[in-house]
């Protein structure tokens, strides 16, 4: 017995608030997680879209003031993807316009800046991130027979599962609202005045809702993998596997509808065959830039239905153990 | 005393298996050993008891609090040591430990101070900062112990305690068993197969078959033989003494190794006179006890006999 042992001693301490023992575990989860090389090296890539797409900013604050310039930063912006939702900018002369025109033009462009950040650099990131970090989640602990470490506890499946998707907000929140919202933040100071705030004060409101829209269903799905499985790399190629074969298929469907049309078609129902795709349209709408109207109410459908039943699949699983 | 369980009426039933059959009990304060042969009902017992599971029907409370309507407070004030070689991965011991006390609401400081003391208690403080899936099954066993008695429970629930323990360790996890409940007051259930543990350390012993509750008794009581005996070992041949004793009228059992089971629980004072007569030197002489294998036996035959 070491020399500082005092045999047993009671305790008989204030406790901790008991609304949040789901952080408990969600910080144990953030801390587990974060000893993965992989995943600290994604976490500082998320950055560098950010200071990327700070120029546009830059370039279209100064380019309202100078005139000279506009030419130059609108044929930039065209050579950026997707940019038929901004396309009345372009058609703006900077000489002539109001102030609410100018306004306008700015939050939009903004706005497609902050949504060209979470459909392109982030949403591969995010793919990345959560199939690096979400496996082992529950997996490890179905391996490890954990589960009765954490329900012989006072603590819930759903505060279980809560802590589960603390962890992976954690990370999701590093990688989609953390560099949008720095990304805003340096278009703010890189603007020549702070008025701009008037005009965009709703965008950090729309990166939130944003964010969530990404979060809430893929993380969901993430962790109904983990908790099918004890095998942590089963769940991540379920995880891989529906974002390449939905991506795969929405490309098959669209070159034989060109090829029998004679033309690119409008995707139109297709987009609805992608979970990429499906994300991009509700992404879309949150930042007022929809451009296929008809397709939201689908695609939020879509979203909310797979999170249901991924949570509804997840709160099973993880309560099987219990029954046995 | 007041008791820290008390089941009235509990009965289990998965689909067409019914586990627990109108199980009615009152446990007391002390070690008490729950017993039972396979498929018993005392795993499904436990996880009622923590509310894991839900009784299909029947009431009680554990530590005051009721069954069903306050599960959380009942974990908040129970330690469980599971039978299945659980852990969580990629955590060293102490935080470990830690995490499961942070679990029961304490503060993260005092739940890594609390970690780091009850590490040393458990005897494995010299591992403290290595990861828990490099520990052997003895290490595990008592990390388990740890995790289970971090936020100083009233009552621990030990499910094969010294499971994966070399002798000298199952002794001092007894040890500590029983430390805890005579200087600390810990209300303490043991499950296991082992019955030479539930000796060393119960004061009372739940023995259950076929769902069924067939004994629910002190120790004491249940050691008791139904006719008073003593036991009497000898250096050397207990022929002799054994005659002399016959002679004198007592009735006397050879049992293995020479032992003599003589009945009358006032046959002492004889055996003393007879082995000076025979010149026989007595080694020990016991008064005679029920065994924990052979109550367990009868009470799982009797309730095997009475199900058939």
């Amino acid at each position: 017995m070491p020399i500082h042992s005092e045999g047993y001693r009671g305790w008989d301490g204030r406790r901790a608030p008991g609304a949040l023992r789901w952080a408990v575990i969600a910080s144990t989860g953030i801390r587990r997680t974060w000893k993965s090389k992989w995943l600290r090296r994604i976490l500082f890539v998320a950055v560098l879209p950010t200071l990327f797409l700070a120029i546009p900013i830059f370039l279209f604050e100064q380019a309202i003031r100078d005139p000279q310039l506009w030419r130059g930063v609108v044929s930039f912006l065209q050579t950026l993807p997707q940019t038929e939702s901004v396309g009345s900018v372009f058609s703006i002369d900077p000489l002539t316009a109001t102030p609410e025109e100018i306004n306008e033009a700015r939050h939009q462009v903004w706005a497609y800046l902050l949504l060209t950040l979470f459909r392109y650099p982030q949403a591969i990131l995010m793919v990345l991130t959560i199939g690096i970090a979400a496996p082992p989640l529950i997996s490890n602990d179905v391996r490890s027979r954990a589960f009765l470490i954490y329900f012989s506890r006072p603590i819930t499946r759903l505060e279980y599962i809560l802590g589960k998707m603390g962890t992976m907000f954690f990370f999701l929140a590093m990688i989609t609202t953390l560099p949008a919202i720095l990304l805003y933040t340096v278009g703010v100071l890189l603007s020549p005045s702070f008025d701009v705030i008037v005009a965009t004060w709703d965008l950090p409101l729309r990166i939130l809702l944003a964010s969530v829209t990404l979060m809430l269903p893929t993380t969901a799905v993430a962790l109904m993998f983990s908790s099918t499985t004890s095998e942590s790399r089963y769940a991540a190629f379920g995880w891989f596997s529906i974002w390449i074969i939905g991506y795969v298929t929405f490309g098959i469907v669209m070159v034989f509808a060109a090829a029998s049309a004679g033309q690119l078609e409008d995707p139109g129902w297709r987009s609805l065959l992608s979970p990429y795709h499906v994300l991009g349209i509700v992404q879309e709408w949150v930042f007022g830039l929809a451009t296929t109207e008809s397709m939201i109410a689908p695609a939020a459908v879509i979203l909310t239905a797979v999170t249901c039943v991924s949570l509804g699949i997840l709160f099973h699983r993880v309560s099987s153990p219990m029954r046995a | 005393m007041t008791e820290i369980i008390r089941l009235q009426g509990v009965t289990k039933q998965f689909r067409s298996v019914r586990a627990l059959h109108d199980v009615s009990l009152e446990i007391q304060p002390g070690v008490t050993g729950l017993l039972g042969p396979n498929g018993a009902g005392k795993s499904t017992l436990i996880k009622i008891l923590l509310g894991l599971l839900k009784a299909t029907s029947g009431s009680g409370t554990v530590l005051g609090f009721k069954l069903g309507t306050q599960s959380r407070e009942i974990r908040s004030v129970v330690g469980f040591l599971p039978e299945d070689d659980c852990y969580l991965p990629s955590l060293t011991g102490v935080e470990s430990i830690q995490f499961a006390a942070r679990l029961c609401r304490l503060p993260a400081i005092e739940a890594l101070r609390r970690g780091h003391e009850i590490l040393d208690f458990c005897g494995i403080g010299e591992e403290r900062y290595r990861e828990v899936e490099t520990y052997s099954t003895g290490m595990r066993q008592k990390l388990k112990f740890a995790q289970a008695l971090v936020h100083d429970p009233q009552l621990l629930i030990l499910d094969e305690p010294t499971t994966g323990l070399d002798p000298d360790e199952r002794n001092a996890m007894l040890n500590r068993i029983r430390m805890l409940s005579k200087r600390h007051g810990k209300s303490v259930i043991v499950c296991t197969h082992i019955l030479p543990d539930v000796q060393a350390v119960s004061d009372s012993v739940v023995i259950l078959a076929q769902g069924r509750v067939c004994v629910a008794d002190s120790l004491q009581e249940l050691s008791r033989p139904q006719s008073p005996a003593i036991h009497v070992r000898t250096i050397g041949s207990s022929v002799p003494l054994a005659e002399r004793l016959r002679a004198d009228g007592f009735s006397v059992e050879e049992r293995h190794h020479g032992e003599l089971a003589i009945a009358g629980a006032e046959a002492t004072a004889a055996v003393w006179k007879a082995a000076e007569q025979s010149g026989t030197v007595v080694r020990s002489m016991t008064p005679a006890r029920n065994s924990m294998e052979a109550i367990f036996l009868d009470a799982v035959q009797d309730t095997s006999r009475a199900n058939s």
